[in-house]
């Protein structure tokens, strides 16, 4: 075969060629780090990188996520185990005071001291986590539980039995809290008729007879609070007796919940979201509760409370001792709530483990495709280099031959 | 006739044509480096020779003719391989280009915006009165709308350099048939007298040149002319005739020759055009087109989750919305036109001044009073809804109202001064179909963007829902966000295109596909596509190669040999020289015998 001059120096560039741009391209993967610098250099594998680092990006996330749900989880948690420690307190309190032995006086030292849990259980439930409201639901701008504590209210009347009996109405202008006590001298239905006496300290009683049938001013009880003893056909026992509060301006007479009933979540996979807010009311219970009729809903911690506060101040042993109940099943469902949320914690944190793991696994099969082995890369780089070299050489010596020098 | 004499002539013969020779050989060593150039040699003959005294003695050395050495089938070979090699070459520049915009491999592209954007929303449900939260998810999802457009411009204007470069190359292209065609006149001239050797080595470097840019055969004639014609058999040029082509609306056409205009742009295949033309009508269109399946995609199945939530608060009163997609005539052409559900409903939450108290009204596209279908017009949706909202709600009649834009295409939803209104529970996609209470508007990758009601007020943003039992609306409600979080790992339908010169586009629906998914298939095809160009044009490198080795090793000029051949002259050249000398001698001693 003939060989001409120009044959020779094309095959002479194109050897050079390729092996530079081997070389360029070994030098690349190495000061790249990567074996995939175009999507041409491997366009399968480049798929499965894409994918991983999709699914590295979420795991981060979800990383952050779960970080989220494990912050107001653990304020839950510790917000409701010092409820649950207050309220041991409180119940506590309560055994002592139902005892026979105390008198008037010790239990109206008590009435600060459940207001002063009553204080504490409200500030925990309204826990805050980055500013929001955990206890709230969604309502997480607003604080969930409100002391109701403006101006002058409706009296309310705590009693036992059926909810027909008599009712409080009006507004109560009593500058200052007070209780009024009123209780049957005679057995038989209430109303027209019938003898009531009425007492705000329990030591000095008045007697009243109700006209019956509507509402009616009792004398001597102060201005704006009328009482309807409207005979609803009930018989009540002697000595059967209810309250009526009319509320100081000032004070407090009941806590209501601002907040709504779907609990804050967090996405802890693929279409798997964990409730870590809670609806305020499923642990606290319900607004507007009434004790006499249970089967309305939930008994709300606040309400009973306060109606600590009230029997403990109106020094009647025996309301107090009927308080603990409430009191223990109040803890059973705060217990109940919070080894709920110690469960749900758990379970964050085995996802949180599970994620590590795929992190691992995931970032280790995207290193395995994109990224090159040091090692090996300069070895190759090393063969290219040599081959350039050994091209350079021989490609001089040839092009320098030439029948002219030996004419 | 013969004698010393005879010698003396046969001597000077001798002579000149060792300098003839001599010269072949000085203008092939000279034009060793000339591209396409073709090795030239004398061919010497004897002389007819003479009778004399019953003998024949032979008269002496001519030159016959210079012939260049060629191979006409490796030259054609050649042509074909250099022809397939320019196309791919070209193509693998052009997918170098399109690869680089889809830069997968770095940390700034497409697939990491959608990350971004998703992660956006879960910080979101995370966070759904957080103000800055809200403002990183406009900004992903304005980098995201930004990505997509980047993209499509980018291919644009690729196609734009296309599109000018077939104008420069049909010029190119022209000059050199016109060229071609002077040549084959210079030719058939000169080849009366003998071989038009260089002529035809240049008609060759044009044939090449012309190869490069597109797919041509020629033949030659007997005159020395020659055809040249596209594969598909439009001439080009015919002996001293040349025909133009021309580009026209992006369509390369060919001047016949009664002055027609003939389309010819789906018949190159090969050279430049042949790579322009694929990467402009079949490479391109496919990414633009699954492109913009994507970005549409994103934007309905965004936008459809966004228009069931509601923002931090409702849209405020004395707030106007407009539908960000416009039809003049019926409902159904609205770009997302034939995906509403005409038989679905959804709710309109009417608030007072401080977006309280909301009161929902059902809007039922199937409304007894004014049923709504794909062939409604705008005023009769809004005769539909304003009807609905004053039949359900006497007292709010007024208070939020419907109306067609100015324009007369646009939807537009305002409430009074005194009153804000929200959506919820759409299962008829009107809302997202519409543009009102979306997160993107712009229907494909060219025109996606934030809808600008929520830039002016990210509170806006759609993260929580209206509670359908209370009507309440709770700032910390995500559920919408977790929704939306949630379509990352879902299926959605969609299509992937594709393109073939000189047919229409087919597309193959694809079901249950992720949004993240799509993308990765469309880069890894770009990517397949990319790197069977780059084995293509590897291999058309081999051949041709290989070819020009065959090539050169027939035509190109070899240093050595000429040198030998020089030898060889100049030693013939002497010993004429010493003919003559010899000659002269033997006549010095016959004239000094006298």
């Amino acid at each position: 075969m003939r060989v001409t001059n120009k044959s020779l120096h094309e095959s002479i560039v194109s050897q050079l060629n390729a092996v530079s741009s081997a070389m360029v391209a070994a030098n690349q993967v190495i000061s790249s780090g990567k074996k995939i610098n175009r999507l041409s250099d491997d366009p399968v594998g480049l798929v499965s990188v894409l994918n991983l680092r999709s699914s590295l990006s979420n795991i981060d996330q979800l990383e952050r996520n779960l970080a989220t749900g494990k912050s107001w989880l653990e304020a839950g948690e510790s917000a409701l185990s010092e409820t649950e420690n207050i309220l041991s307190e409180a119940r506590a309190l309560c055994v002592q005071m139902s005892s026979a032995n105390l008198g008037s006086a010790e239990r109206s030292n008590a009435v600060e001291l459940v207001d002063g849990y009553l204080r504490q259980i409200l500030a925990l439930a309204n826990t805050e986590v980055g500013g929001r409201y955990i206890f709230g639901g969604t309502k997480t701008d607003v604080a969930p539980f409100v002391l109701n504590d403006t101006g002058v209210g409706t009296p309310v009347v705590t009693q036992w039995g059926s909810e027909n009996h008599p009712r409080a109405e009006g507004l109560s202008t009593e500058t200052s809290s007070v209780v009024y006590t009123f209780r049957t001298q005679t057995a038989g239905p209430i109303g027209a008729g019938a003898v009531v006496e009425w007492s705000t300290d329990g030591i000095t009683w008045t007697q009243h007879t109700p006209a019956g049938g509507g509402s009616e001013a009792v004398t001597g009880v102060s201005n704006g609070l009328l009482i309807d003893f409207g005979n609803q056909g009930e018989s009540l026992g002697a000595g059967d007796s209810f309250t009526v509060t009319c509320r100081d301006p000032s004070e407090e007479v009941e806590v209501l919940y601002q907040g709504n009933a779907s609990p804050f979540c967090v996405k802890m996979g693929k279409t798997m979201n964990v409730e870590v807010g809670r609806n305020g009311e499923e642990i606290f219970g319900d607004d507007g509760f009434d004790w006499n009729d249970p089967s309305a809903g939930h008994d709300n911690l606040f309400k009973t409370l306060m109606d600590l506060k009230n029997q403990l101040r109106l020094n009647d042993a025996e309301s107090v001792r009927e308080t603990l109940t409430r009191l223990d099943d109040h803890l059973d469902t705060i217990q109940a709530v919070v080894s709920d949320t110690g469960a749900k914690v758990l379970r964050l944190e085995t996802k949180e483990a599970i994620l590590q793991d795929l992190k691992l696994g995931y970032t280790e099969r995207k290193s395995g495709i994109e990224d090159c082995d040091i090692a090996e890369a300069v070895m190759n780089l090393k063969s290219k280099e040599l081959a350039y070299q050994a091209s350079l050489a021989s490609s001089s010596r040839v092009m320098q031959l030439t029948l002219v020098d030996y004419l | 006739m013969s004698g010393l004499v005879s010698v003396l002539s046969i001597a000077k013969d001798a002579l000149a044509v060792q300098q003839y020779g001599m010269d072949v050989t000085g203008h092939n060593v000279a034009n060793v480096s000339t591209e396409e150039y073709s090795r030239q040699r004398p061919v010497l003959e004897a002389k007819q020779p003479a009778p004399y005294q019953g003998l024949l003695f032979g008269t002496g050395v001519k030159i016959d003719q210079i012939t260049r050495n060629v191979d006409r089938f490796v030259e054609a070979r050649l042509m074909d391989g250099k022809m397939e090699l320019a196309s791919s070459s070209e193509k693998e520049i052009q997918m170098g280009v399109l690869e680089g915009l889809f830069n997968e491999t770095s940390d700034q592209n497409l697939a990491a915006q959608f990350s971004d954007f998703w992660n956006a929303w879960h910080d979101l449900s995370n966070n759904p009165s957080g103000l800055a939260e809200r403002d990183v998810l406009l900004e992903r999802g304005s980098l995201l709308a930004q990505g997509f457009e980047d993209l499509a411009t980018e291919m644009t204007q690729i196609t734009r350099e296309i599109n000018l470069s077939l104008q420069a190359g049909v010029d190119r292209i022209n000059e050199l048939t016109s060229q071609l065609a002077a040549l084959n006149g210079e030719i058939v001239q000169q080849e009366a007298l003998g071989n038009a050797n260089d002529l035809r080595d240049q008609r060759t470097k044009i044939l090449n040149q012309l190869s490069e840019y597109m797919d041509i055969k020629s033949f030659e004639h007997d005159d020395g002319g020659i055809t040249v014609m596209t594969k598909s058999g439009f001439v080009l040029a015919d002996k001293v005739h040349s025909y133009r082509l021309t580009v026209e609306d992006n369509e390369v056409k060919w001047e016949g020759s009664s002055g027609t205009w003939v389309p010819i742009t789906d018949t190159l295949r090969q050279g430049k055009f042949g790579a322009w033309l694929d990467m402009r009508d079949v490479i391109l269109p496919k990414v633009q087109a699954d492109l913009d399946e994507l970005a549409k995609s994103t934007i309905w199945e965004v936008n459809k989750i966004h228009t069931q939530g509601v923002g931090l608060t409702l849209y405020p009163p004395g707030q106007t919305l407009t539908s960000s997609y416009s039809t003049s005539t019926r409902l159904g052409d609205l770009s997302f036109g034939e995906r509403v559900d005409f038989s679905g409903t959804f709710k309109l939450w009417i608030g007072d001044g401080n977006g309280a108290n909301l009161q929902e009204v059902t809007i039922d596209l199937d409304f007894a009073g004014g049923a709504i279908d794909e062939n409604s017009t705008l005023a009769e949706l809004r005769d539909s809804i304003n009807a609905q909202i004053a039949g359900q709600r006497p007292a709010l009649a007024g208070a939020v109202s419907v109306s067609v834009s100015a324009s007369g295409n646009r939807i537009e939803i305002s409430a009074d001064a005194s009153h804000t209104f929200g959506f919820s529970q759409d299962s008829s996609n009107l809302l997202a179909a519409l543009g009102i209470n979306t997160f993107f508007t712009g229907s494909n990758a060219t025109g996606m963007d934030v809808n600008p009601t929520l830039r002016s007020d990210p509170g806006l943003i759609a993260a929580g829902r209206i509670d359908a039992s209370t009507g309440e609306v709770a700032a910390g409600d995500g559920a919408n966000a977790l929704a939306m979080a949630d379509l990352q790992y879902l299926g959605v339908s969609t299509k992937r295109w594709s393109f073939e010169r000189g047919a229409a586009p087919t597309s193959v629906d694809i079901t249950e596909t992720p949004l993240e998914s799509y993308l990765q298939a469309l880069v890894s095809s770009i990517g397949l596509q990319s790197q069977s160009v780059q084995r293509a044009k590897e291999y058309n490198e081999l051949i041709v190669n290989q070819l020009t080795e065959a090539r050169d090793s027939i035509s190109a000029v070899s240093l050595d040999e000429e040198m030998t051949e020089m030898i060889k002259y100049q030693h013939a050249y002497s010993a004429a020289a010493k003919l003559i000398s010899t000659a002269d001698e033997m006549l010095q001693a016959l004239i000094e015998a006298k």
